[in-house]
């Protein structure tokens, strides 16, 4: 099972991209749990890329919804993952490579850029990254 | 989104309903300076019904920490859903604020 779906890459564009993965969400399958996991996975991705990749000009992210096995290796049974892709051609942006938070310094000196980043890494199973033939592509995956 | 101001005791509880998404964010972080920039020292988000928060509605909750804090005021939250919940600790705020299993715990612990 594969999707896609391209919208403009703006940060209230979002809502599109939730409903379209529900969509999707539920015909993989995915527990309720992980709905608003993938709400704000999409959310805080979409906003990244009309910011950081396409900072001058207006361009497009795609979304691609994607069922794949994983074999796991604790327990040998193969794991279920709902996976998403986000594609754009703007500015290289390695999303593993950016800066975190500093979690151990006190809130009230702490300098909080880089959370949204930090919630998806955090959130997500296993994410990873490519850079080919000038796109961007984040793949996040979550355990089903 | 919807936000209900109550004062009890005290306190300023700001219940937030629904969404804080984009939109919803900015109508709280409205709400919230407007409070700060009115002597307010005691604030207690009520998120008994709040189904989602971002990166943003965290700043918020930041933005008014950092705020009381140098005014010796106090934040503090309660009600929070499982989600919410987890946006909590994969932040590590949940060791920061102040955090109640209900609204009539966080008027007797703040």
């Amino acid at each position: 099972m594969e999707s896609s779906l391209i919208i403009p890459a703006e940060a209230e564009r979002f809502r599109e991209a939730c409903t379209f993965v529900r969509s999707c969400a539920a015909e993989c399958g995915a527990p309720e749990s992980l709905l608003q996991k993938l709400d704000l996975v999409i959310e805080e991705l979409v906003i990244n890329i009309a910011s950081y990749a396409y900072p001058e000009e207006a361009g497009k992210v795609e979304i691609r919804c994607l069922r794949e096995t994983a074999s796991a290796a604790q327990n040998g049974k193969p794991d279920s993952l709902f996976c998403l892709c986000f594609c754009d051609w703007g500015v290289a942006f390695n999303p593993l490579q950016s800066p975190r938070p500093d979690m151990e310094i006190d809130l009230h000196r702490r300098n909080i850029g880089g959370l949204g980043l930090h919630l998806v890494l955090e959130m997500a199973d296993t994410c990873a990254y490519e850079r080919r033939n000038g796109m961007n592509e984040f793949k996040v995956c979550f355990e089903i | 989104m919807s936000i209900e101001q109550v004062n009890e005791a005290g306190i300023t509880i700001l219940q937030v309903d629904g969404s804080l998404d984009g939109d919803g964010t900015q109508v709280l972080e409205e709400k919230v300076l407007s409070l700060l920039d009115s002597d307010t020292s005691c604030l207690l988000f009520d998120f008994s019904n709040l189904d989602y928060i971002n990166s943003s509605g965290l700043r918020v909750l930041v933005l008014a920490y950092q705020r009381l804090k140098k005014s010796s005021g106090k934040v503090g939250i309660c009600g929070v859903k499982d989600y919410i919940q987890e946006v909590f600790e994969v932040s590590g705020y949940d060791k920061i604020f102040s955090m109640y299993p209900s609204r009539s715990e966080a008027l007797g612990g703040l």
